[in-house]
C-alpha cells in the first residue's frame, strides 16, 4: 500500500475530514469550538504533519521580555509533550510539528502521535501573552 | 510492558551497540551512556517509564550565552527546520531531547532516535551556539 494511501485509510479511521494536495494532505480538525487545518507533507524519508498558530511578531516588536517569556515555555513544553515539538518559523509563526519516519509509521503511533496535536496547540493557547493576543 | 522488561531490553541494545553504561539507577529509572561526539565526551541519560523512553544530552546552560533570546529563537527555528532534531530547556539547562513510546520500541528505532541525539548536538556545537 502507497504511503498516500495507508495515511488515507488513517484519517478514514479515525474520522479526520481530509483532502489530497500536491504534497499531501490538508486536514480538518475540531479543536475546542473551533476547526485547525493540519498540512500532511510527505516527502522521501518523513511525513510532517504541521498546525501553524499564532504569529509572534507583534508581541516580539511590542514585548521583548514575554517575547522570552513565550519563546522559553515553548522549549520547555518539548520536554512534556512527548509526542510531538514544538518550534517557530522564519516568519515568526508558532508551529507545531510531528516528523515520523516513512517506515516507523503504524497506526497505533500515528494515533498517539496525532492525538497530541490538540493537546499541543490547547497548551500553548494557555500562555497568558498568547491568549490575550488571540482573544482581541 | 513491565519495568524491568524494558531496563533489560535497554541493556541488551547497549550491550549490542556497544555502549558504555556508565550509572544504572533503578529506582530513579535512568541509566546514563557515556558517548565520544567529534572528539568531545559526552552522556546521554536515559529516563524509562512504562510508556516512553527518553533520551536526554545536556548542551550548556542559556545565562552563559550574551544574547539568551537569540539562542533561544535558534533552537525553536531548528526544531521547525529539522525533522531530525528536538531542542528544549529546563531551568537553564539546554537539552537535545528524544521520545520511543514503548509500543514503538525495538532497535531499529531507538537507535535511529539515539543517533539523533548525537547529530542535535553537533549542529548545537557548530551552527546554533555561535
Amino acid at each position: 500500500m502507497s504511503i498516500q494511501k495507508k495515511l488515507a485509510w488513517y484519517f478514514e479511521l479515525m474520522g479526520i475530514k481530509f483532502r489530497e494536495t500536491r504534497d499531501g494532505f490538508i486536514l480538518y480538525y475540531p479543536v475546542g469550538n473551533k476547526e485547525i487545518n493540519i498540512e500532511v507533507k510527505i516527502s522521501e524519508d518523513w511525513v510532517e504533519f504541521k498546525w501553524t498558530g499564532p504569529n509572534m511578531s507583534t508581541i516580539k516588536m511590542k514585548s521583548p521580555d514575554l517575547y522570552v517569556v513565550l519563546l522559553e515555555t515553548m522549549l520547555k513544553l518539548n520536554n512534556i509533550i512527548k509526542e510531538v515539538k514544538i518550534g517557530v518559523d522564519d516568519d515568526e509563526n508558532i508551529v507545531i510539528l510531528i516528523h515520523s519516519h516513512r517506515d516507523a509509521l503504524f497506526f497505533d503511533v500515528f494515533e498517539s502521535e496525532f492525538m497530541a496535536i490538540p493537546i499541543a496547540i490547547q497548551a500553548i493557547m494557555e500562555i497568558e501573552p498568547l491568549k490575550r493576543m488571540v482573544s482581541k | 510492558m513491565k519495568l524491568d522488561q524494558i531496563f533489560k531490553r535497554m541493556e541488551r541494545y547497549m550491550k549490542l551497540l556497544k555502549k558504555e553504561i556508565v550509572a544504572f539507577d533503578k529506582i530513579k529509572k535512568t541509566l546514563r551512556v557515556k558517548e565520544n561526539v567529534g572528539g568531545e565526551e559526552v552522556v546521554i541519560e536515559i529516563r524509562i517509564s512504562p510508556e516512553w523512553i527518553m533520551g536526554l544530552l545536556e548542551l550548556g546552560n542559556i545565562s552563559k550565552y550574551d544574547d539568551p533570546c537569540g539562542l533561544l529563537r535558534k533552537l525553536l527555528e531548528a526544531n521547525f527546520d529539522h525533522p531530525e532534531y528536538v531542542y528544549s530547556i529546563s531551568g537553564d539547562t539546554i537539552y537535545a531531547v528524544m521520545f520511543v513510546s514503548v509500543d514503538a520500541l525495538n532497535l531499529d528505532v531507538f537507535y535511529s532516535e539515539y543517533r539523533r541525539l548525537l547529530h542535535a548536538y553537533i549542529y548545537f556545537k557548530d551552527v546554533i551556539s555561535r
